[in-house]
């Protein structure tokens, strides 16, 4: 071993030489052309190599079942791009009445026995019957209201016209 | 006369332009096996392997540790050579791998270390270094290229992965600051401060061979 007091000659030996004395190990020619031999050996060996048998088994499954998921999935996207305009709220009463006549038919049930709402003999009975212009009696019966009835639509009228307007009806 | 510094600077553009050059070399043959010539990976290796090997071998000291990791890496690069884009140089991407290889064995072997040291170059026993401390030192030449050879394994080996790491690519393989923040994915800050308080470590363990 080198002793500190036998190195007087090698004050201007730097760590940097030091480490440099690390490049000179190295392996000679015959053990890279060993390396190459076993290294191209060992890449043929991966190429070639089985996978392990659940990787097998998991690609034969996947295999099989990827075309099944596949239409699975075209499907249930289809039937949900078909299926979303009839889910949503219908606005009007009158494709439910429209539907009933179908409905009807493919039950077999007769149809004297069905209640159907008549909605043209109301709309003629409006006309003829006891009806009644209800607004305008309440207009007629305001204006032969008492002064006293006056002055409290009056006063009314003064806290808003959302109260006025309760008041009139 | 020109300083060293301007001498520096001088040659600057020159390896710069050489580094391109490489660069551009390594990324035709790259694209070579990507097409499917394989055989073209044989340069990439044939080029690399020493380095390669250098580096697992200072990291690990253990010459058939290294030798198997040097081979691992080969195998990961081509397994994963498709996906190889050239955003950086092959080299990098490479060492890259190498060092991810050989830090998790490292990791892995922890606890369980064999020292097995690669024989010395003969040129190197007639050194400069070696010279200036056979002068005086009274031992056998052969016997202190040994001494010598251990001492610095044992320190490198002293040093944690990371500082090691460092040490390795900037004074053993010649890598600038700028290269080993690549490869390591640090910063340049970084290397700096490492390679610094690393060369510090090495400085006191390998005291009797510089006082």
């Amino acid at each position: 071993m080198l002793k500190p007091n036998e190195s007087t000659d090698n004050k201007n030996l730097q760590l940097e030489d030091l480490l440099r004395f690390k490049q000179a190990e190295r392996p000679d020619a015959a053990y890279w052309s060993r390396f190459d031999r076993e290294l191209h050996q060992r890449m043929l060996h991966t190429l070639v190599k089985k996978d392990p048998l659940y990787r097998q088994v998991l690609r034969a499954f996947t295999g099989k079942l990827f075309p099944v998921g596949m239409l699975a999935t075209a499907t249930a996207a289809l039937a949900i791009v078909v299926g979303v305009p009839s889910t949503q709220p219908v606005p009007t009463t009158q494709p439910a009445l429209a539907s009933q006549p179908a409905s009807l038919e493919s039950s077999n049930v007769s149809i004297s026995h069905v209640e159907v709402v008549d909605y043209a003999i109301d709309a003629i009975s409006v006309g003829e019957g006891d009806f009644q212009r209800d607004f305008g009696m309440d207009r007629m019966e305001a204006s032969d209201l008492s002064q006293a009835d006056y002055s409290v639509q009056d006063a009314a009228s003064r806290a808003g016209g959302a109260m006025l307007a309760s008041l009139t009806f | 006369m020109a300083t060293s510094g301007s001498v520096t600077k001088a040659f600057a553009p020159e390896r710069t332009r050489k580094q391109s050059s490489e660069r551009d070399a390594d990324w035709l043959i790259v694209q070579e096996v990507q097409e499917g010539r394989v055989g073209a990976f044989d340069q990439l290796v044939s080029k690399y392997r020493e380095s390669i090997f250098s580096i697992i071998y200072n990291l690990t000291g253990n010459r058939e540790d290294a030798s198997d990791l040097t081979q691992i890496t080969f195998i990961k690069a081509f397994q994963a050579i498709g996906r190889f884009r050239g955003r950086s140089a092959f080299f990098t991407w490479l060492y890259r791998i190498a060092l991810n290889t050989t830090m998790s064995f490292l990791k892995k072997h922890s606890k369980r270390r064999f020292i097995n040291y690669e024989t010395v170059d003969e040129s190197a026993s007639s050194s400069e270094i070696v010279e200036k401390l056979t002068a005086k030192s009274r031992t056998e030449k052969g016997v202190l290229v040994r001494e010598l050879q251990e001492r610095l394994n044992e320190s490198l080996q002293k040093l944690s992965p990371k500082h090691r790491t460092v040490v390795i690519l900037h004074e053993i393989e010649g890598l600038e600051h700028a290269a080993i923040a690549e490869v390591t994915k640090t910063s340049v800050g970084t290397v700096r401060s490492r390679l610094h308080y690393a060369k510090q470590q090495l400085q006191s363990y390998l005291k009797d061979y510089l006082d």
